[in-house]
């Protein structure tokens, strides 16, 4: 099967949709962090009021430093507060199914992981967690680290917007506006969305089926659509089911299935049209726009031509190549969109799956890994994806200065040394933990026991274990057996470096940009709203990444894919 | 509910967040 008109259609019209949205969106985020008024004002300024009054939010502005503080402090109660509610469990109310705690390990990995907006899952959501935990400590996480991200990303964008700033506002005001006014409504509108849609809502823990042969089947529910909702909206990607969204009640059809991936890439591409507003020149937002469209776009180009392509094992066992790799697939989305959500959900840090990623092709599946290794930029993250694109912009103007021999400048901010530094070290966190601990898995007997297959898939499957930790992605190869002390612990570090670690010197970064002069654009400068900029951009990102990665990946899915056209398989 | 390995997973978690707010400083002076 070749890739069709009506498939790429399809893809057309969700990125479509999602830019005239996002452009939108972009504008109303600009007004809400600029501190204008907008539509919603008159709704929430009271709610906002009282818990500012409640909470003692005085809105003063804070530098790099309380506001980075500030935000550590609230993630680290996050943290606590998570891991005591799961090692509680069955002392906790709303418990229909009478689980009872989560093990240690598992409780640090999965704090750690809807701390960190990764949502890595290293248990089945509907035998581990009842219906209190995932309420009141999954979802609210999932609120509250989807705002984390947008706050940074807002500072971040307030550095470059502000000339001879100390201050980059303040993050409790930060966090209270964007979970009040972004996340809550636009999650609120999605859940009845998806209940409209067939996905279930019900305090009910499960229903009792008997099938055709009179078995009876217990039917695992729960409050599915609102979970779903901002997981998808918060690029989270945490699953209420273990299957996440190839589960029919977590993503019943082509429409909900549509819906998801709009969803997921609404607020991370506002972002650059808010950046370009707030920093009062919307082509500078466009050419980052552009920048992480060009990633998607090619990504699902392979992923897509990779599947349809099918997979020559399963012809020659005699299945109908008509349709392409199926496996791991579910018919009702068909290769099209189901070739959209994998690049999606991994070009953005969501990590939610509607197909089973260890099952698609070796080309297929490399694009995903690639994609997460870009450093969650096409288009990343709600918040990270901004701001990790801004390092690469900031890595790319000084690249481009030392070519033609000048003091490289962004958006009128000067690029010095200190500035560079800073870069480094939030980029060289990736690989270093990526590539560390997949080394140490690679070869120690506890951490290879857990491999579902041998030879470079198994690398892959450990390569992409890490990636999507440090990468705060969350989605899973899928053959692991991460559920263990050696990958629970490890993997939680791993979320907790990709986040933090790369946080700390991008806030310092912007720190360091806001209290530079602003200096008006002169003739000789680098343009970074053009063609020659994004092309540039683009082309620092894939190379940085291919230095960093393609040894491990010529290790793994590439030559896996060669093995495959050479009939070996794994 | 084993104490010991509570106690060394919180331990861990707040851990790396001093650790982070210890890297605060550091990039500060940079």
């Amino acid at each position: 099967m070749a890739m069709t008109l009506t498939g790429w259609f399809q893809i057309i019209l969700v990125l479509a949709a999602t830019t005239a949205v996002a452009w939108g969106i972009g504008i109303y985020l600009a007004r809400l962090y600029s501190g204008e008024r907008t539509f919603l004002t008159p709704v929430f300024a009271p709610v906002e009021g009282l818990l500012q009054r409640l909470s003692g939010i005085d809105g003063h502005e804070q530098d790099w430093r309380h506001y980075t503080l500030a935000m550590l402090a609230f993630n680290a109660a996050g943290f606590l507060l998570l891991y005591a509610l799961m090692r509680l469990q069955g002392l906790l109310p709303v418990n229909p199914q009478d689980f009872g705690a989560v093990p240690a390990d598992l409780s640090f990995n999965t704090a750690m992981s809807f701390v960190t907006n990764t949502n890595w899952q290293a248990y089945g959501g509907e035998s581990t967690m009842s219906n209190f935990v995932q309420m009141a400590g999954l979802t609210v996480q999932n609120f509250l680290s989807a705002a984390t991200g947008i706050a940074l990303a807002v500072a971040f964008t307030r550095a470059f917007a502000r000339s001879n700033a100390q201050t980059l506002g303040n993050f409790w005001d930060d966090l209270l506006k964007t979970t009040l006014y972004v996340l809550l409504p636009g999650a609120v509108l999605l859940s009845l969305a998806f209940v409209a849609l067939g996905m279930p809502q019900t305090l009910a823990g499960h229903v009792d089926a008997t099938t055709l042969e009179a078995a009876n089947q217990v039917v695992a529910i729960g409050p599915v659509a609102s979970q779903e909702a901002i997981k998808q909206l918060g690029t989270n990607g945490g699953g209420f089911f273990s299957a996440n969204a190839a589960h029919p009640f977590e993503n019943p059809s082509q429409w909900s299935n549509m819906l998801s991936i709009l969803a997921m890439l609404l607020i991370s591409a506002a972002l650059p049209f808010m950046f370009g507003r707030m920093v009062g020149d919307g082509r500078q937002g466009r050419a980052l726009f552009i920048a992480m469209f060009v990633f998607l776009v090619a990504g699902v180009a392979v992923v897509y031509w990779a599947e349809t392509s099918g997979n020559p094992f399963m012809t020659a066992l005699g299945v109908d190549p008509a349709l392409g790799n199926m496996e791991g697939k579910e018919v009702r989305f068909g290769q099209a969109l189901t070739a959209l959500f994998v690049v999606v959900t991994t070009g953005l840090s969501c990590g939610a799956v509607n197909a089973m990623h260890t099952s698609l092709t070796p080309l297929g599946g490399l694009v995903p890994l690639v994609l997460i290794q870009l450093g969650e930029v096409a288009p990343g993250g709600v918040g990270s994806g901004l701001y990790g694109m801004l390092i690469m912009a900031v890595l790319t103007v000084f690249i481009a200065g030392l070519m033609v021999g000048r003091t490289p400048d962004y958006l009128g901010k000067k690029i010095e040394v200190r500035e560079m530094k800073l870069v480094m070290l939030a980029l060289l966190i990736l690989p270093l933990v990526i590539l560390g601990f997949s080394a140490v898995s690679a070869i120690m007997p506890m951490s290879l026991s857990s491999l579902a297959s041998a030879g470079p898939h198994g690398l892959s499957e450990i390569l992409y274990a890490y990636s999507s930790g440090a990468g705060n992605n969350g989605s899973a190869f899928a053959g692991l057996n991460a559920n263990t002390f050696w990958y629970n612990t490890t993997l939680g570090i791993t979320m907790f470096l990709g986040r933090f670690a790369f946080i700390v010197p991008m806030m310092a970064v912007a720190g360091s940009l806001g209290a530079k002069t602003r200096i008006p654009a002169s003739k000789g400068g680098f343009p970074t709203h053009g063609v020659l900029f994004v092309t540039l951009l683009v082309a620092v990102i894939l190379i940085v990444t291919g230095l960093e990665y393609f040894p491990a990946l010529a290790l793994g899915p590439i030559v896996e894919q060669f093995l495959m056209l050479a009939g070996k398989t794994f | 509910v084993n104490s010991m390995f509570d106690l060394m997973f919180i331990a861990l978690g707040a851990g790396l967040f001093a650790l982070a707010a210890s890297y605060v400083e550091f990039c500060g002076r940079l």
